[in-house]
């Protein structure tokens, strides 16, 4: 009886034994579930995730090379008249040829915001609020009047006798003779000539003068691009806002653009990083990098077009030039 | 031939006496640290790095007070006062207005009023503002920054150890002086150091 009674007792010892080995195991499965599921979970989530996915069949382009950048922070991107390929940082300028192979460096006093080169290969500098003008031997050839301490200078271009230099502090684009006299202010809100004004709300402000040597500005806060005579008329522009790959995103885009030279635009936006090439009525035809190729937080993406029409991205967060060119079977 | 010499066991009053001696001259020598570091430093606060932070929303969860001490902050003068704020509107918003199914702030923290075409000028009600951050990213991601997290005083209990500062995946969490609290952008920052 007694024998008994002592293997009852061990069965109800293994009994517990194992429910409680079973609980324990049951309630540490779930809080470990519970645990990590409070870990994924973000309630406070910003999700932009959506409107980062590119359709494949858009992508006409591939990127076909890279030059690497050893600089703290890079800002501007140029093509000279040679093929040469200039890039602006923190006081100083890199020239590469077109094959990417570093040639020389001009040393400046300031960070430079922006650059355009000139036929004689004179390169313009974007300085925060004053233009430098250089020759190829790194020599200073000019340094024009400050435009004030309210001026942010974030985009040169040229045409055959006149300088644009667009100012996203004062929310012009000021033209300049090649000596630095100051010819026009351009884009000033003016409703009898139905001028807009320009709504700049971060401090890129792209000008570029198209094939046809008319004057284009980005329009960032309207999500537009407008075109201007020489002499400041406001003559048309296009563009819409749009999270969707057919207009331009967030609050203020796009931060660049450049011609090809059949007249199509290439943009680049911020937010979303991806660069598109727009027709000359401004449909979107096609897609250069969508959102994919580059790392988050990817902003100021400066464009510029070689003679062979490769399109250059200079990418600030990698700190590269990338190369992209057209598909050859155009798909 | 060598003599061993003997160790003589320490009596208990002994052990007493030293221990005593040993113990005071670390009391002296603690407080003295402590008096000494306390007059020559600088009383510490601990604040948020806008610079560094990724706007993870971590700060809205991990304060031991209820409602985070961490809110956001607007600099007037960096906005654009854009209508298409990415701040205060939802990604891809159907409309620009101030609807609950437009706006971003989960917690409707967030004023949108209008000053003249095209601007509108956005205001943080801090009482309302649970310090997730979701503004911030929406306006760091798209516009210029100009919204931006910062611990406020008034509500931080400055505890020891943060406990939002341990969990801050990009340590963006740092000790500044306790004269200079805040690390602002914008022209507040320069009115902030002029006092």
């Amino acid at each position: 009886m007694a024998a008994f009674k002592i293997k009852k007792d061990r069965i109800w010892s293994g009994v517990i034994i194992v429910l409680s080995m079973a609980g324990i195991l049951f309630f540490g499965y779930k809080a470990i579930q519970e645990n990590s599921k409070r870990n994924q979970d973000n309630p406070f989530e910003y999700d932009i995730e959506r409107f980062m996915e590119s359709d494949a069949s858009l992508v006409h382009y591939s990127e076909v090379g890279r030059i690497p950048l050893e600089q703290p922070h890079v800002y501007g991107l140029a093509v000279g008249p040679e093929g040469n390929i200039y890039v602006s940082g923190d006081k100083t300028i890199l020239i590469f040829n077109g094959e990417g192979i570093h040639q020389s460096t001009i040393s400046v006093d300031e960070p430079v915001h922006c650059l355009a080169v000139e036929k004689n290969r004179d390169v313009y500098l974007g300085m925060n609020n004053h233009v430098e003008v250089y020759d190829l031997d790194g020599k200073k050839k000019a340094e024009w009047e400050s435009r004030g301490e309210e001026a942010i200078f974030t985009s040169i271009a040229l045409s055959e006798d006149s300088v644009f230099v667009a100012d996203a502090g004062n929310l012009i684009v000021w033209k300049f003779d090649k000596s630095g006299n100051l010819l026009k202010k351009i884009g000033e809100k003016d409703e009898k000539k139905d001028i807009p004004g320009f709504i700049i709300p971060s401090p890129y402000f792209d000008v570029a003068v198209d094939p046809d040597g008319f004057l284009w500005a980005a329009n960032t806060g309207r999500h537009s691009l407008e075109n201007y005579t020489m002499d400041g008329g406001f003559r048309t522009s296009w563009g819409e806002f749009s999270m969707g790959i057919e207009g331009f995103c967030g609050c203020c885009n796009p931060t660049h653009f450049i011609f090809l030279e059949d007249g199509s635009f290439i943009t680049s936006e911020k937010g979303i990083a991806r660069i598109k090439v727009h027709n000359q009525l401004g449909e979107m035809v096609s897609v250069v990098a969508g959102p994919d190729q580059f790392v988050e937080g990817t902003v100021g993406l400066d464009l510029a077009v070689d003679s062979a029409q490769r399109i250059l991205v200079l990418d600030p967060k990698q700190k590269l030039v990338r190369i992209f060119a057209k598909n050859q079977d155009g798909q | 031939m060598t003599q061993k010499r003997q160790k003589k066991p320490m009596k208990r009053r002994d052990f007493i006496r030293k221990g005593l001696h040993t113990a005071a001259g670390v009391t002296i020598t603690g407080l003295s640290g402590i008096l000494l570091s306390k007059s020559s430093s600088e009383e510490m606060v601990w604040q948020l790095d806008p610079n560094i932070c990724i706007q993870c929303e971590k700060c809205a969860v991990n304060c031991v007070l209820p409602l985070s001490s961490v809110k956001c902050v607007h600099s007037f003068s960096m906005c654009g006062y854009c209508d298409l704020c990415s701040g205060y509107l939802q990604p891809g918003a159907r409309d620009r207005d101030t609807g609950a199914e437009s706006q971003l702030c989960p917690s409707g923290a967030i004023t949108r009023n209008f000053i003249e075409i095209p601007y509108f000028e956005y205001t943080i009600d801090e009482k309302l503002c649970i310090g997730c951050g979701k503004c911030v990213k929406g306006c760091a991601s798209f516009g210029n920054g100009s919204l931006y997290l910062q611990n406020q005083h008034d509500r931080c209990l400055n505890c020891n150890e943060c406990s939002i500062a341990r969990r801050c995946p990009s340590q963006a969490w740092k000790r500044v002086p306790a004269s200079q609290p805040y690390i602002l952008r914008g022209d507040e920052s320069q009115k902030f150091l002029k006092g």
